[in-house]
C-alpha cells in the first residue's frame, strides 16, 4: 500500500493563501487506510482551513468530497459536480491522485495536502514501515522474503556492511533493523544459508526509475470499449 | 539480637486483609518506612550493600544506608493464562500485562468483553481466596446474563459497509473486542462487523475510523454556541452534573454541557466542529487514568487533545482554548469549578 502523511498545516495554508473556494478531496483507498487522507481527515483539514481563514479575517468557502480512488478516471469524473464554483482543490490523495485530478481538471490548481512517503505496511497500529521500493526486478526469492533494496539503508546486494550491530542498522539503530541480519536469520531457518556465499553482481537499475519513466502493459488485457473500436 | 529493618517503597498498599495491622505492628517494633518517588540507587562493593535514597518530604540530598541483606520485592508477571484470552478475544491487558487488575469501574472478574469473565492469575496476581471470590463473582455475572432469554444490546455502533475501507483500525482499537470483519451478504462485500451484544457504545471506533464509516448517536452541541463547550463522559462528568443538578445547581452562564458516551468518542473533527460553530473554548472531561470503563478511552481522548493543542496555533486558535481534565463521578467540585472564561 502507498503510505502518505499529512503536510504540516502551515504549508497547506501557504499553498491556499489566494483561494476563495476550496474543495478538500479525499481518497478512499490507500490514504484512508493509512489514516492520512480519508473522509475523516478531509473533514479535519476542511475545518482547519475554515477556522484559519475566519481567524485571519478572510472569507472563504470550503467543501469536502471523498471518492473511491483518485487514481482512476471513472472515479475522478465523479468529482466534477463537487467542483462547481471551486477555484482550488486540496487533494489528500497520494502524488498519483493529485496528478490524476490535475490532468482531469486542467483549469484548476490541484494542491497536494499530503506527502507521499513510500510503499509499506503498518508495523503496529498508527505506524508504517517501508517494505518495497518498486525496483522492478523482485529478488525476494533469493533473500528469504526480506528486501535488501528497500530495507537495507544502502541497498546492498551483498550484505551486511560494517554498520550492522546487534541486528540494527547504523543509520538509525533505534528504528531500523538490519535487513541483512534478517535475511541471514531467515535463510538459516530455511536451511539455505550457504546460498548467500554466491556474490550478487552489481544491480541493473534500468528496471527501476533509472531507466526513465516506467510503463508496463498486460498483453492479455482486453482494451476498453472505446480503444477496442479504434484498433478494429 | 538487634536487627534494623528499613522499607523503601513507592506507595504502601494496604487494601488487603490484615495488611494495615501488619504495617502498624512493624512501626511499633521499630521498622522504618521510606516512601520514594525515585527508585533508590543500590551499590554493591566488597560484600557491602549501600542504598541511596532521596527523601520525598525533605527533598534533601540522598540518605545513604549500609546493610547486610537487601530483599527485593518479587515482580509478578502474567503467565500462560493471559495468552489465550488475549488471542481468542483480542482482549486488552493492563500495563502489567494482566486483565484490568486495578480498574475500579470493572466489576470483579469482568473483562473488557461483555460475557467474558477473567478470574485468578490472568486478572491479577491473586491469592486462592481472591480467585475463589472472583469465581463466585463471575458465576453471578453469568447468571445475570442468563436471567433473560435474550441478551439485549445496548446503544451500539453500526458500520456502513459501503464506506468501510477495511483498514482494520476499529478491529485493532476496540477495547471491548466487539469488532471483527467479514462478509455482509446483503451488500456482497466484506467490512468491519460489530457484535451488537458486546458493544457498549463507547464510540472510540467512531472517533478513530478514517472513512467515517461507523455511526453512533452523535453528541449534538446546542444550536446557539455558548462561550465554553464542555464534553462530559457519561460515566463521570455527566454523573457529577446530574448530582449537581439534583442539588439545584446554577449552571454557569455561557457554559454548555454535552454528554458523550466516553471521552474516547471525542475526536479532532468533533472538537474543530465545535470551534467552527462558535464555541470559544472546548473542555473535555474524562475519567481518571485506570478508571475508564472502556479501558483507554480517556487516554485516546488525551492523545487527540494533545495532538490538536499543538496544531491549534497554526489555525489562529490559542492552545489554551482546548483542555482535557479528569474527574470521578463523585468529584462534583471539579465540575462546579468549570467557568466560561
Amino acid at each position: 500500500m502507498i503510505i502518505a502523511e499529512q503536510k504540516p498545516f502551515e504549508r497547506i495554508v501557504e499553498m491556499t493563501a489566494k483561494a476563495r473556494n476550496i474543495l478538500v478531496a479525499g481518497c478512499g483507498t490507500c490514504v484512508t487506510v493509512c489514516l492520512a487522507g480519508g473522509a475523516k481527515e478531509v473533514a479535519v483539514v476542511a475545518s482547519k482551513l475554515r477556522l484559519a481563514a475566519q481567524n485571519a479575517g478572510r472569507k472563504i468557502t470550503v467543501t469536502e468530497a471523498t471518492i473511491e480512488r483518485q487514481c482512476e478516471n471513472e472515479f475522478v469524473e465523479k468529482l466534477a459536480p463537487a467542483l462547481k464554483g471551486v477555484d482550488t482543490v486540496v487533494s489528500l490523495a497520494c502524488g498519483i491522485g493529485v496528478q490524476f485530478l490535475a490532468e482531469a481538471f486542467q483549469n484548476l490548481p490541484i494542491l497536494p495536502g499530503v506527502n507521499t512517503r513510500f510503499l509499506g505496511a503498518p508495523s503496529k497500529q498508527g505506524t508504517w514501515q517501508e517494505k518495497c521500493m518498486a525496483c522492478g526486478d523482485c529478488r525476494l526469492d533469493k533473500t528469504a522474503g526480506v528486501c535488501p533494496m528497500a530495507r537495507c539503508s544502502k541497498n546492498l546486494l551483498n550484505g551486511p556492511c560494517g554498520g550492522s550491530a546487534n541486528g540494527k542498522c547504523e543509520v538509525n539503530p533505534q528504528k531500523i533493523e538490519c535487513a541483512w541480519q534478517l535475511i541471514i536469520d531467515r535463510m538459516e531457518k530455511l536451511g539455505r544459508l550457504d546460498e548467500l556465499e554466491a556474490i550478487t553482481p552489481p544491480n541493473d537499475w534500468s528496471t527501476a526509475h533509472d531507466g526513465g519513466v516506467r510503463e508496463t502493459a498486460s498483453e492479455q488485457a482486453v482494451p476498453a470499449k472505446t480503444e477496442a473500436m479504434k484498433s478494429v | 539480637m538487634n536487627i534494623e529493618v528499613l522499607f523503601f517503597l513507592n506507595s504502601l498498599q494496604v487494601a488487603e486483609r490484615e495488611l494495615e495491622e501488619k504495617y502498624r505492628e512493624g512501626r511499633k517494633s521499630g521498622v522504618l518506612f521510606f516512601p520514594y518517588n525515585q527508585l533508590p540507587a543500590v551499590r554493591v562493593a566488597d560484600k557491602e550493600i549501600t542504598v541511596s535514597h532521596k527523601d520525598i518530604f525533605t527533598e534533601g540530598s540522598p540518605g545513604s544506608w549500609t546493610c547486610d541483606f537487601l530483599v527485593v520485592d518479587e515482580k509478578a508477571a502474567p503467565g500462560w493464562e493471559v495468552d489465550w484470552p488475549t488471542r481468542m478475544f483480542n482482549a486488552p491487558s493492563d500495563r502489567e500485562g494482566f486483565f484490568s487488575s486495578s480498574n475500579p469501574t470493572a466489576l470483579p472478574a469482568e473483562s473488557g468483553r461483555k460475557g467474558v469473565f477473567v478470574v485468578g492469575n490472568s486478572r491479577a496476581n491473586s491469592s486462592t481466596e481472591e480467585s475463589l471470590a472472583e469465581a463466585s463473582a463471575a458465576a453471578a455475572g453469568v447468571s445475570v446474563l442468563l436471567a433473560k432469554p435474550e441478551i439485549e444490546a445496548e446503544t451500539h455502533a453500526t458500520v456502513d459497509p459501503q464506506k468501510c475501507a477495511l483498514c482494520l483500525t476499529c478491529v485493532r482499537v476496540c477495547p471491548h473486542s466487539a469488532i471483527d470483519y467479514g462478509e455482509y451478504p446483503e451488500h456482497k462485500r466484506s467490512a468491519a462487523r460489530i457484535f451488537d451484544a458486546a458493544c457498549i457504545g463507547c464510540g472510540i471506533c467512531v472517533g478513530e475510523c478514517p472513512a467515517r464509516a461507523i455511526e453512533l448517536t452523535t453528541p449534538a452541541p446546542e444550536e446557539k454556541p455558548a462561550k465554553t463547550l464542555v464534553l462530559c463522559c457519561k460515566r463521570s462528568a455527566q454523573q457529577a452534573r446530574e448530582t449537581l443538578a439534583a442539588h439545584k445547581w446554577t449552571v454557569p452562564k455561557d457554559v454548555c454541557f454535552v454528554e458523550v458516551p466516553c471521552a474516547g468518542r471525542v475526536d479532532t473533527g468533533l472538537i474543530l466542529k465545535a470551534f467552527e460553530t462558535g464555541h470559544e473554548r472546548v473542555l473535555v472531561l474524562g475519567c481518571h487514568e485506570d478508571a475508564c470503563k472502556s479501558i483507554y478511552g480517556n487516554t485516546a481522548a488525551q492523545r487527540r487533545v494533545d495532538y490538536l493543542k499543538k496544531n491549534l496555533p497554526a489555525i489562529g486558535i490559542a492552545a489554551d482554548r482546548l483542555e482535557m481534565r479528569r474527574l470521578a463521578a463523585s468529584q462534583v467540585e471539579r465540575l462546579a469549578a468549570v467557568q466560561p472564561a
